[in-house]
């Protein structure tokens, strides 16, 4: 949103109500097993950036913080089928997945966003060299992708104490719920004048099938399994 | 950039120019004499137009255009219905009943239950004015204008006709090609924005909403029993009380004499 005059009624009307849902029940990422050699506890800041006419057009979504992951572009952007408007060409060659249409929400791209984390599409990458770099980590050839992504989430800690952000790291902290302060009107929360940003930190990528998604209390359709 | 991305790119630039052209009409136009479609069309040069556009004038006085942004048959449909319950309170409590239905109906499909609720209660609070004369003719078609108010109430038109066709996935997914599944068919050409509607689209709109339609074809292809029209649902007994004009690609409003 870059501001108040661009930003149709309709649009802050439906940000307002998701901003209220969102903080009445906030987006749980997947669940950590500290036990294992994972990487975790990084603290990676992102910023949504919603269209005048939202929501009949999607957002785009920027990561502010480095992620080195094979669908996000080296400039921050995410590459997600969820944040495009579906193709007009049905033969176009892409796989037919999600796509970006009204009944999508902040909600369902948070969690597209973890599930993609957590699992790459190496099929599409933005980020080519992390892509390939990615499948050596998995064949076990080269550990240089988990050296990149254990570097990031270290530098990431630093930002968050920076912030003053405590990052979660057992599931118990991970999965609390909260309610916001109420106000009556949900709108006053929004601060127009910057760009709306969500931060949410999420566990750097365990990409094994260590991570299990037991607290992923799904109580809204992630809209993955439309197909 | 890939090819591929350079096409999209391209192909964004042009529905942003058409898309911009497109912004000068009105969403919903006033009611204009008929006579406006054949003044559109050249007796020499396109006198296949040109003469059906005479002979439909014969049955048709007026036209109320739609903007073409790609949801022009969902609010064609709904402006129709909407003159409808304007005239008739029966039919608008009716068409209410059927409206508040869909909200579960929807949330038994699987959609998204807080977009889909916030869709289903912005639209019948906004239809519930209509409905008990809390409003007033000149105000709905502000509404109907006003680009955000406007858009939502389609995006619930849309949902509707998604349901409809997901109630009914066995009579409708034969019909996909591609091999997409109806929930991606639903997902990506009917409840996606500015996407028109296309013989899946037209028949579950009808149905979802109970209304049924008649469609004057104006392009070159000949309907059934060698008339303009098509009546839908097919089978539909009575003549329809909304009709629609059609011109490739895009639908409008007409009204008999």
């Amino acid at each position: 949103m870059e501001s108040r005059a661009s930003t149709s009624a309709g649009a802050l009307r439906a940000l307002s109500v998701e901003l209220k849902n969102l903080q009445s029940q906030p987006v749980e990422g997947f669940t950590i097993d500290a036990n294992e050699d994972n990487l975790f506890g990084g603290y990676f800041k992102a910023n949504i950036r919603f269209p005048s006419n939202y929501p009949y057009s999607p957002p785009s979504m920027k990561f502010l913080t480095k992620v080195w992951h094979p669908n996000v572009y080296e400039n921050g952007d995410l590459c997600i089928s969820i944040l495009h408007a579906p193709v007009d060409d049905p033969h176009s060659g892409e796989l037919p997945c999600e796509r970006w249409n009204p009944t999508q929400s902040v909600r369902t791209i948070l969690l597209s966003v973890i599930s993609l984390l957590n699992e790459p599409n190496t099929s599409s990458p933005a980020n080519v060299d992390a892509s390939v770099m990615y499948r050596r980590w998995k064949e076990g050839s080269d550990a240089e992708y988990a050296t990149i992504v254990k570097k990031q989430v270290e530098d990431s800690k630093k930002e968050a104490e920076h912030d003053g952000i405590v990052v979660p790291e057992t599931i118990e902290e991970y999965c609390v719920k909260w309610a916001p302060p109420q106000h009556d009107d949900c709108l006053d929360s929004i601060d127009f004048d910057d760009d709306m940003m969500y931060d949410y930190n999420d566990d750097e990528e365990d990409e094994e099938e260590e991570s299990d998604d037991d607290c992923n209390e799904e109580d809204e359709d992630s809209g993955q399994g439309e197909n | 950039m890939t090819d591929a991305e350079n096409e999209i790119e391209l192909q964004d630039q042009q529905f942003k120019q058409i898309e911009n052209e497109q912004k000068m009409f009105p969403l919903v136009a006033d009611r204009l004499p008929f006579d406006l479609v054949i003044l559109d069309y050249d007796a020499e040069t396109s006198p296949d137009y040109y003469n059906k556009a005479k002979e439909l004038a014969n049955t048709y006085g007026e036209i109320r255009q739609i903007r073409g942004d790609g949801n022009c048959f969902y609010r064609a449909v709904f402006v129709g219905i909407l003159e409808v319950c304007m005239k008739n309170e029966e039919k608008a409590k009716q068409f209410l009943e059927t409206c508040l239905g869909w909200n579960d109906r929807l949330l038994k499909l699987g959609f998204p239950d807080w977009t889909t609720n916030d869709f289903c209660e912005v639209f019948t609070d906004w239809f519930k004015k209509v409905v008990n004369k809390e409003t007033t003719s000149e105000k709905i078609f502000d509404d109907l204008n006003d680009d955000s108010q406007s858009n939502y109430l389609i995006i619930f038109m849309r949902l509707i006709t998604s349901g409809y066709l997901k109630e009914h996935s066995e009579d409708y997914a034969p019909f996909i090609d591609d091999g997409r599944s109806l929930a991606d068919y639903c997902s990506t050409e009917i409840e996606a924005m500015w996407k028109d509607a296309d013989h899946l689209g037209i028949s579950g709109l009808v149905l979802a909403t109970g209304y049924n339609i008649r469609i004057e074809y104006m392009d070159r292809t000949a309907a059934p029993n060698g008339g303009w029209h098509y009546d839908i649902p097919a089978d539909c007994n009575e003549t329809p009380e909304i009709s629609l004009l059609y011109r490739p690609g895009h639908y409008d409003i007409i009204y008999h004499k």
